[in-house]
């Protein structure tokens, strides 16, 4: 009796992964439609850099990008914060790190943060919390992994390692 | 409440290692007292792999623990702290071992199956929820190893079933790291050059435990 009740446990895994895996291939569609979900275009925003500059989502069509959400008051956010320079400079990934600004004290904080870390990656200021909204954030840091085509391939919320990240931005190329 | 990875991770964690010990439960033949205190033994020795991951990751960060300590506890451990946490609960497992204090043949026998149903469960889990397919691939590869382990269960001699399950599971990992150029356990890096190292570490401690040259034990080959 025990014998079959293992066998048909996993003969029961292995027909419901099965399903799941050609099931979920064949209703691929590269859905266009702007959503938070994985297979959805990640909804677009525009805001400036730290720099002064303003940065466009949509303007990076045609590459995998990896949107970090994170605030110098978050000890998740700073500590992963290294890796993701790390993976900017070693693998050229494009990283936008949205900072939270409309949650810091003060802008020179988060000036202060870079170049303590010396980032190099570019910054981004949600000074309005409009993209925070838009993303609908419910934990810090979250990062969103999209592919060239703009569609979402991998949502983190809470602090990756760089293994991780390595790892699952690979799969966008 | 926020629903974080580390919090998804540690779910699919606790439900996997909960339904590793239900089949083992079910496949061993022993004694139900004998089969809680192997599956205490092995809770323990995962506890100790819990607390080692923590002690590492503190002592390789230890300068950023001193300024920022919620950073560095907040932040996944990689895989070096994995595989040195391993190295030390083998250290610990070997002690004990040598002290009399664990039956190194019943505990081998519960960490091989538990491993490989916990995986099978944590894959099963994962793919389902991240329509990963590298976990996917994963899955079907443990339960291949499983049902090879489960269906020669007592049937063959156990020191070779274990042997061959461990060393399956290295050549599996092998395989995944060149085709998907990175295989996981439990969501953590296994890169190819440890997979050999711990399968041959654990092979040693099954010849060590049942013999150099496999005495056999006709009560072990029974079903």
């Amino acid at each position: 009796m025990k014998k079959y009740i293992i066998i048909t446990v996993v003969a029961g895994m292995l027909a419901w992964s099965f399903y799941e895996f050609f099931g979920s291939s064949a209703n691929e569609t590269g859905q266009e439609d702007a959503g938070l979900e994985t297979g959805q275009a990640a909804p677009d925003f525009e805001v400036e850099t730290l720099g002064g500059d303003t940065v466009k989502l949509s303007d990076y069509r045609g590459e995998p990008v990896i949107i970090n959400f994170w605030a110098t008051w978050c000890p998740p956010c700073r500590a992963e914060m290294p890796d993701f320079e790390k993976l900017h400079k070693e693998e050229d990934a494009v990283i936008l790190a949205v900072n939270l600004t409309h949650s810091e004290n003060n802008i020179s904080g988060v000036s202060a943060f870079v170049d303590e870390l010396g980032l190099t990656m570019p910054v981004l200021l949600d000074a309005e919390g409009s993209v925070e909204d838009s993303y609908q954030l419910s934990a810090y840091p979250t990062s969103y992994m999209i592919d060239s085509e703009g569609v979402t391939q991998y949502v983190v919320r809470g602090a990756i390692n760089y293994e991780t990240m390595y790892r699952e931005y690979m799969a966008l190329e | 409440m926020v629903i974080t990875e580390t919090l998804i991770s540690a779910v699919i964690l606790a439900v996997s290692a909960a339904f590793g010990s239900v089949i083992y439960m079910l496949m061993n033949d022993s004694v139900k007292s004998e089969k809680k205190k192997t599956l205490e033994a092995l809770m323990s020795q995962f506890i100790n792999l819990i607390i080692f991951i923590y002690i590492i990751k503190i002592i390789l960060n230890l300068h950023i623990f001193l300024a920022d300590p919620l950073a560095v506890l907040a932040y996944p451990s990689d895989s070096t702290v994995f595989y040195s946490a391993i190295v030390l609960t083998a250290f610990v497992i070997i002690y004990k071992n040598s002290k009399g204090k664990l039956d190194l043949k019943g505990f081998l026998d519960g960490m091989i199956t538990l491993f490989l149903t916990s995986s099978m469960m944590y894959e099963f889990i994962y793919f389902l929820i991240y329509s990963d397919t590298s976990a996917f691939v994963y899955f079907l590869a443990l339960a291949f190893i499983f049902l090879v382990f489960y269906v020669l269960y007592n049937r063959i001699i156990k020191k070779n079933l274990m042997i061959t399950a461990v060393a399956l599971w290295g050549v599996v990992i092998i395989i995944l790291s060149a085709v998907y150029s990175t295989a996981t356990v439990f969501d953590y890096t296994m890169r190819p050059w440890f997979a050999v190292l711990l399968a041959a570490g654990v092979i040693l401690l099954i010849l060590s435990a049942y013999g150099k040259f496999g005495e056999y034990d006709k009560k072990e080959v029974g079903r």
